[in-house]
Formats: structure tokens, C-alpha cells, sequence
């Protein structure tokens, strides 16, 4: 009843006699149209006048841009590797620059979030004029931002993430520095199968890491005509493994391939230590952590994990110029360099030196191809990356650490799949 | 001061009271019709993205400023939306079809949705919406023929009748228009019976059925609308972000959606336009103002969401009537200047009750 008198009222009455109401409706839609037209006139224009310089470059500046995540979820990644290539552009900046250019680094927080780092895009390309975007953090945010920044053709160097999608399909603008947790879970799974394991298993985060992880191991198997054992998923606020983990040792598991996060792995070792279930627990890159090595209980002993940069400590005996860029980290930042701050120091290394070869005429084309030309980098902690012409996967190689004595303890350094 | 002389009843109904109304809005149409022409493309990027929260808001607030219920799910909607949207697309449903579809969609789940939920009041049905939006979260991630799963889906590029609106400029336009529409369309809404059935709810319940109107039926209706609305913002959302994950829909969405009408100013349209601005621009103001910092402040990690939230909290101490509510008493004052009375502005009622209905 109530919506036929709506309808009653409304459509015969108010309208016809106050119809002026609605002129704005019959503005709006006219001058939509003109708007638009202008608009489209005006572009070519703008785009013309910028033409001849590149963007975020000036005789004296480039400037580049990261999206990351420095008080979120995963700070802890954010906040290292920032400072990690501060101190890189910063040493570059103090002795001139290059080329005469000095190095502008506009950091942008995501909170790991998407529309932030939607947000965060627009400034950087907008606004910044970015050159090149080096170290965005996230597969979800650097995923979303990517569409619009390769539209935009800016280079996205060395995401934080292990994601395929960073790396697939090949882009010109795409490039990475370091391991991909699909490349890494098969060079895992080869060189343990290849060691007389027998019956693998995946135990996984509900997420799009750990989809990465079981697709990976599921692929490397194939490869090799096995199969996996027994898979089990879990939510990532999941606090309780018996149940799974029992499924895992009814099963027979003799290694168990994991795509878990800190806390998770630590749990999942723990119920195993009390359980006596004796499997080879194999992680990767994002469990990789001191606080699982050095666990009161003893339950990360023995506990795998295939790296693309291992943990360094300082009562090692560790070469000279890592232990001044040490020293030098603490000196500025106030705490210990860990894997992340290695990480943002390597990735702004490589910028510079990418600068450098580039000549002082700066274009993404030519700065592209210096990238490409870098063939044999080893960076300051001795890793090895390469580039080429259509290989912009820097790092093919994994390192093996396993925890031994509460430590890291790196048993072999290049293991591919 | 403007004295209105009213000569009829319908007057109260119209779209603008008075000539002055008129004058004005038509200047803000025409400075948003010409920004692209004098603004850079960041601010028309941020200003069009103003516009697609501020399309969600509209829906947000006819549920919770106009008809007193509380949703703590709308970020469901804007994936359902977005989804809808991104799928059709991808089936090769025209752009304008599809979009309305998506509108309808999420209005049909909403209502379907509102049947239950609409039966609790207050805080059980913010609890009931938020159980809601973490089924849609666990639907969108394991129904990956559909949605991709956790790997996401791509969003084709929005095109209508063959002219491509990627742009930053067209899109803009693109949303302009459509909140625009969204806008005459919840004016409209609110100005029928049903929009008066709405806050009758709002402010009493009991009034409001001796009156004769049928609770469930107003509530579920106005639940459907709210979701219809923030499905179309979703669907803009797509395009914008342009890679759809489940990670995009999160709690966090819902939450600042509310926010968003909150400090705009609950019950009123303003509102949903400020609170609009509040949230997207005030970090990236943060942002710009924290490059011209001295260094040693500016590397701070965590300055802009700390400042942000300072802000936040400040304005929800000090101002609960919202952006639109200060600007309100800043006109009176002005307006009445030498008899401004402080409470003029007491607050009356209360939208949120946390008592259950029956």
C-alpha cells in the first residue's frame, strides 16, 4: 500500500508541478557530456609537454617510490628493508649522487591494506612522478597497485614478495632479488625426495601464500611422478595443530613441507616435539625467524628452511666489510640489521648500480637495460645475482639453513629445482 | 538570516527550500564538472575515489543515520558488488548491464540477509552483519571457479558503448555521475513515505508501529537499499583497485565505512559527502604535509595512521554530531549571532539502541 502511494504522489503530482526541481538533473547530464569532450582535448596537450623528459627525472633528482608497510601486520618486513635502503641512498646522496642526480625516496605506508595502497599508488604516480618503485611490500597490495603502475610504465623492482604473479607473466618492468616460494618449495621438495624421503605432506595457511606453497610442491612431484601424501589447511588465526598433525603422522609423513608464517610454525613444531612425531619439517622464507630457531623447548632443532639470504649473526666470524655495514646499521637505526634490512640495503644496491650504468641520459628504456646488463652482482653478504635480457628473476638459487644449537646453521648455499 | 515564508504543505517537500539552495549547489556542480580541467591527476584520482566510499556511504546511511541500524558487514556488499560486477564483465555482459545487475544483486542478498537479521536490533545486529561479511570473506576465498580463490581476479577495463574509462579523467566522471544519481535518488527516497517511515523507526519503534508501519518489512527494505547502493560503489571499487582479492573486503572496510558516516555526521546526506573527504583525504594531506618535514620527523614509521587516528578520536570526543553537525552550529552562530544559545544543538536522540525488539 505505503509504495503505491509513493507512486501515486510522486510521479503525477511533484512532478509536474515542481519540475524545476529537477533542471539540475538535465544540467548535469548536458554538461557531462561537454566536460568530457574538453577533457579529451586537453590530454594529448599535457602529455605532450612532459614528452621530453622522463618522469620523476630532473638534472639534479630521480626520484623513486615504495608502498610498504610500516605500522601494519607486517611492519616488521616494512620498516627494515626501508631502512635497509635508506642507508644505501643516503651513503649515495652524501658523496654527490650519480650522475649528478641525487636519490629522492618517497615512502608511502600501506598498513597492509588495499585500498592504502591504492591510495599510495595514486601519490606516487601522481603526484611524485615517481621513476621506478623499488621494494613495495605485499603480495594483495602489490598485486592491486600493479595494473595501474604498468599502465603507467613504471618499473616495479624488487617486490617483498614471494608471489609468481611478481615475476609471471615476463613484463619488462617487472624484477626480482628474491627467491619465489613456488621455485623455492620445488627446489625443497627435489632435494629432499632426492635424499630418500618418502612420503611428502603439505600442511598450509588458507591463504594465497600457502596456495603457493602446496602448488608448488604438488608440481615438483609431479615432475618427478610422485605424489603428495596428505594436505592439510588451516586458518591463519589457527592456533591448535594436534588434529592435523595427527592426520600427518597416520599418514606415514617422513617430510612435511610447510607454508606457514612465524607463530604458526612454531606451534605446528611444538605439538610435533610433543607428540614424537618425527618428520623433517621444511619451511621457506617466511618462517625464518630467530625466535623459531631459539624456541626454550628445543622443538625448532632440526627445523629446515630454504632462504634467499641467510641469517647472519654478529659473533660469527663474519668478513670485515659486512661487520663496518653492521656496525654502521646499528649506529643509525638503533637495532640489529636482520634479513629484511639485508634485503633493502641489496635492493638499493643494485638501483645505484643499475644508475650508474645507465649513463647520465636517464631513461626507463636505458635504465632497463642496465639492469639487464648487471649479469654478475654479488652483493656485500656474497650472494649472487643475475639479470639478462628477458631474465629479470635475479636470484635462482636457494640457501638451506637449518636450526642447529638454537642457531641458523646454513648447510648448502645453491639449490635449485 | 533567511526567513522561508510557506505558503503550502509541499514545500517542505521540496528537493531545495530556496533560491540561495539552488545557487550554491550549482556552483559545486559546476567546480566538480571543471576540476579535471584545473586539477592535477592525482587529486582527480583521490577525488574519484571520494566519490565511490562516498557512493557506499549513501547506502551506510540510510541504514544507520535514517532508519537507526547498525552494520558492521557493508564490506560484504561492496564485494559482493565488485565481484558481481568483475564476473559479468568477464562473461561479456555490457559495462552498464552488468553494473546494474551487480546494484541488484547485492540488494537482493541484502534483503535476503535483512530477513533474519532485521528481527535483532543494536548490537546483536552489528554481530549478526559482521558474521555475515566473514561468510561472504570465506565464500569469496574458496569459491575459486568464480572468484579466483586467494589468487584474485582481474577486472576488464570499464568501457561503455566502445569508449574506454580507465582514465583518471573519464573515470572520474564516470563516478561523478553516478553519485550524483545516487544522491537525487536517496534525496527522493528519503522524502517519500518510505524515507518518513525510516526515521520514524530511527527514533522510536514503538511510536512507529502504532502508526502502522510494518517493521520488518521497512527495516528489510531499507537493508536491501543500503546494500543496493554500496554493491554499485563496489562495483566502481573494482575498476578502481583493478585486481580483486578477498583481502580488499575486509573488516577494517566495514569499519571505516562507519567511520566514514560517524564523523560526517550521522543522519544527513552532507555527512556522507564529509565524512567521505575525511577519510580519504585526511592521510593523504598526512602524507604530502610529511614530505615537507624535516627528515628526522618525517621517517618516522606509523606518523600519518597516528596522527590520522588522533584526529579521529578528537572528533568523536568533541564533535558527535559529525563534520556536517559542526558546520551546522558554525552557520547558526553566525545566523543568529547575537542570540547563538549553546543548546540549540543538545542532542535529542540516539540512533544506535542496544535493546533487543520483542
Amino acid at each position: 500500500m505505503t509504495l503505491a502511494w509513493i507512486k501515486k504522489r510522486h510521479l503525477s503530482e511533484y512532478w509536474s508541478e515542481y519540475w524545476s526541481e529537477y533542471w539540475l538533473i538535465f544540467a548535469l547530464t548536458g554538461l557531462i557530456s561537454c566536460g568530457g569532450n574538453e577533457t579529451r582535448e586537453l590530454n594529448p596537450v599535457s602529455d605532450d609537454s612532459e614528452s621530453p623528459t622522463t618522469r620523476g627525472v630532473t638534472d639534479d633528482e630521480v626520484v623513486f617510490g615504495s608502498h610498504t608497510d610500516l605500522t601494519g601486520n607486517i611492519a616488521i618486513w616494512g620498516v627494515g628493508s626501508i631502512n635497509g635502503a635508506r642507508m644505501r641512498f643516503d651513503d649515495v646522496n652524501e658523496a654527490g649522487g650519480i650522475h649528478g642526480r641525487k636519490i629522492r625516496f618517497v615512502v608511502e605506508d600501506t598498513q597492509y591494506e588495499i585500498p592504502r595502497a591504492i591510495q599510495a599508488a595514486n601519490k606516487l604516480i601522481n603526484r611524485d612522478k615517481v621513476f621506478a618503485m623499488v621494494l613495495n611490500l605485499g603480495t594483495p597490495t602489490n598485486n592491486a597497485v600493479l595494473t595501474q603502475q604498468l599502465r603507467a610504465g613504471i618499473p616495479n623492482l624488487f617486490p617483498l614478495t614471494g608471489a609468481r604473479s611478481m615475476v609471471e607473466p615476463y613484463h619488462d618492468l617487472k624484477f626480482t632479488q628474491r627467491g619465489i616460494y613456488y621455485y623455492e618449495i620445488r627446489a625443497g621438495v627435489k632435494y629432499f625426495m632426492e635424499r630418500g624421503k618418502e612420503t611428502p605432506c603439505v600442511i598450509h595457511h588458507d591463504s594465497d601464500y600457502g596456495q603457493e606453497i602446496l602448488e608448488g610442491a604438488q608440481d615438483q612431484l609431479k615432475s618427478m611422478g610422485r605424489e603428495l601424501a596428505m594436505v592439510s589447511a588451516y586458518k591463519p588465526s589457527e592456533t591448535e595443530f594436534t588434529a592435523s598433525l595427527i592426520r600427518l603422522r597416520n599418514a606415514g609423513c617422513d617430510v612435511v613441507l610447510m607454508g606457514t608464517a612465524h607463530r604458526d610454525t612454531i606451534l605446528i613444531l611444538e605439538t610435533a616435539r610433543k607428540m614424537g612425531f618425527e618428520a623433517t619439517f621444511v619451511g621457506n622464507n617466511a618462517a625464518y625467524g630467530q625466535v623459531i630457531a631459539e624456541q626454550q623447548s628445543g622443538s625448532g632443532e632440526g627445523y629446515h628452511a630454504f632462504v634467499h639470504i641467510a641469517k647472519l649473526y654478529k659473533d660469527d666470524t663474519l668478513p670485515q666489510n659486512v661487520i663496518d655495514w653492521w656496525n654502521d646499521y646499528e649506529s643509525r637505526f638503533g637495532t640489529e640489521p636482520g634479513i629484511p634490512a639485508m634485503e633493502g640495503y641489496r635492493a638499493a644496491d643494485l638501483v645505484v648500480l643499475a644508475l650508474e650504468k645507465a649513463g647520465p641520459v636517464l631513461t626507463i628504456e636505458s635504465f632497463i637495460q642496465a639492469l639487464e646488463q648487471i649479469t654478475d652482482y654479488t652483493d656485500i653478504f656474497g650472494y649472487r645475482i643475475a639479470f639478462g635480457p628477458g631474465d629479470h628473476k635475479g636470484v635462482d638459487e636457494s640457501v638451506l639453513s637449518v636450526v642447529e644449537n638454537g642457531r641458523w646453521k646454513t648447510l648448502a648455499t645453491s639449490i635449485s629445482y | 538570516m533567511r526567513f522561508i515564508k510557506k505558503i503550502s504543505y509541499e514545500q517542505d517537500v521540496r528537493l531545495f527550500q530556496h533560491e540561495g539552495q539552488i545557487f550554491w549547489y550549482s556552483l559545486l556542480v559546476m567546480s566538480v564538472l571543471i576540476a579535471p580541467a584545473l586539477l592535477d591527476t592525482f587529486y582527480i584520482g583521490e577525488l574519484s575515489l571520494v566519490f565511490i566510499y562516498a557512493i557506499s556511504g549513501i547506502g551506510l546511511m540510510i541504514l544507520v543515520g535514517y532508519t537507526g541500524l547498525v552494520s558492521l558487514g557493508h564490506a560484504a556488499f561492496l564485494a559482493i558488488g565488485a565481484y558481481t560486477h568483475a564476473c559479468l564483465l568477464a562473461v561479456g555482459v555490457p559495462f552498464v548491464v552488468s553494473m546494474i545487475c551487480a546494484t541488484f544483486f547485492s540488494a537482493l542478498i541484502g534483503g535476503l540477509i535483512g530477513i533474519p537479521a532485521l528481527r535483532m536490533t543494536g548490537i546483536y545486529l552489528a554481530v549478526a552483519t559482521l558474521a555475515f561479511a566473514s561468510i561472504v570473506e570465506q565464500i569469496l576465498t574458496h569459491w575459486v571457479s568464480v572468484t579466483g580463490g586467494f589468487r584474485g581476479m582481474a577486472v576488464e577495463l570499464p568501457r561503455v558503448l566502445g569508449v574506454e574509462l580507465y582514465d583518471a579523467v573519464p573515470f572520474y566522471y564516470l563516478c561523478l555521475g553516478i553519485l550524483v544519481v545516487c544522491l537525487l535518488l536517496a534525496l527522493n527516497l528519503l522524502r517519500s513515505p518510505m524515507g518518513r517511515a525510516m526515521r520514524a523507526i530511527r527514533d522510536s519503534e514503538i511510536p512507529a508501529r502504532s502508526m502502522g508501519i510494518h517493521l520488518a518489512f521497512t527495516k528489510t527494505l531499507a537493508f536491501a537499499i543500503s546494500a543496493g547502493f554500496t554493491g554499485l560503489a563496489g562495483s566502481l571499487l573494482a575498476h578502481r583497485i583493478g585486481y580483486l582479492a578477498p583481502d580488499s573486503f575486509t573488516l577494517l572496510i566495514s569499519i571505516q565505512l562507519l567511520i566514514m558516516v560517524v564523523v560526517g555526521g550521522l543522519g544527513s546526506l552532507h555527512g556522507v559527502i564529509y565524512g567521505a573527504v575525511f577519510i580519504c583525504f585526511l592521510p593523504q594531506i598526512i602524507a604530502i604535509m610529511r614530505d615537507f618535514l624535516p627528515t628526522a620527523i618525517a621517517r618516522i614509521p606509523g606518523l600519518e595512521p597516528g596522527i590520522f587516528g588522533l584526529i579521529l578520536v578528537l572528533f568523536l570526543i568533541y564533535e558527535p554530531h559529525g563534520i556536517y553537525g559542526r558546520w551546522l552550529k558554525f552557520r547558526h552562530y553566525f545566523e543568529q549571532f547575537p542570540l547563538y544559545r549553546k543548546a540549540a544543538h543538545k542532542r535529542q536522540k540516539s540512533y544506535l539502541r542496544t535493546e533487543r525488539l520483542r
